[in-house]
C-alpha cells in the first residue's frame, strides 16, 4: 500500500505482535507493536520503544532518531498487514499524550489520499465518533478496511 | 469461528508482501504490562464514549 521508504518488520505467527528497528543518529531503537483484542473484532494498537535490557516498553520517550516519517509509514504498513490477516477488524489508536495522538493525526492527514482508498477512519471528537476529516483535531481514531466498515451514514 | 481460532496463512502472506517477515524470534507481548495497560485504557475510553452504532455491544467486559 505504502510505497514510501519504510523499515522491514517482523511478526510472529499470530500476526498480533510486530517488531522493527529504527536506525538513525541516536543509534538502533527497537520498536514494538501489538494489537490487543479489546472487543469482538476490535483491537487496540499499542506501540512503543523496547528497552532490550530491562524489557520495558515506553511510548513517552522522544526518540529523535531523525526517521519519524519512516517510522510512521512503517506503522501504517503494519496496520495494513494486520487488517489483511484479521479481515474486518477495527483498530483503535490513541497516543499516550495529546501530542502523540496529534502525531498519528498528522500521519493520517499526510497520507490521507492513500489511507482513504483502503480504510474508513473515524475520529473521536468531544466524545463523539465522526468520519475523519482533514484539518480536524481528534482524541482517538478507529479504522477498518472499507469493505468491512460501517455501511450506513448514521453517525 | 472466532479470530483466535482462525488459522493464519503466513506463507500466503509472505508471498504477497515483502516488508513483513514471520520470525521465530518475535515473542508474544500479550502479557506485557505495557500493552495490558494500554488495552485497559482503550477499553475504559470506549466504554465511556461508546462505539459507532455498528460496533456497539462488542467491547469485552
Amino acid at each position: 500500500m505504502f510505497s514510501e521508504d519504510k523499515y522491514l518488520y517482523n511478526t510472529n505467527s499470530s500476526f498480533l505482535d510486530f517488531e522493527f528497528e529504527s536506525i538513525g543518529p541516536k543509534g538502533v531503537i527497537k520498536k514494538v507493536a501489538r494489537f490487543s483484542e479489546i472487543g469482538t473484532n476490535i483491537y487496540n494498537f499499542g506501540f512503543g520503544d523496547l528497552h532490550e535490557v530491562t524489557g520495558e516498553i515506553s511510548d513517552t520517550v522522544v526518540s529523535n532518531n531523525g526517521d519519524g516519517d519512516k517510522v510512521l509509514i512503517t506503522v501504517a504498513s503494519i496496520i495494513y498487514d494486520f487488517t489483511s490477516i484479521y479481515a474486518g477488524a477495527a483498530v483503535f489508536i490513541q497516543g499516550t499524550t495529546p501530542s502523540r495522538t496529534r502525531r498519528y493525526q498528522i500521519g493520517i492527514n499526510k497520507f490521507w489520499r492513500q489511507i482513504s482508498l483502503v480504510f474508513e477512519v473515524l475520529g473521536l471528537k468531544n466524545e463523539k465518533w465522526e468520519r475523519f476529516r482533514q484539518g480536524q483535531n481528534y482524541d482517538a481514531f478507529l479504522g477498518r478496511r472499507k469493505a468491512f466498515f460501517f455501511i450506513s451514514n448514521s453517525f | 469461528m472466532s479470530l483466535k481460532d482462525k488459522k493464519v496463512s503466513t506463507k500466503q502472506t509472505l508471498n504477497k508482501k515483502n516488508n513483513v517477515i514471520v520470525a521465530d524470534g518475535v515473542g508474544s507481548y500479550e502479557k506485557h504490562p505495557f500493552f495490558i495497560k494500554k488495552a485497559a485504557a482503550a477499553k475504559a475510553l470506549l466504554s465511556k464514549v461508546g462505539l459507532p452504532k455498528q460496533l456497539a455491544k462488542k467491547i469485552h467486559p
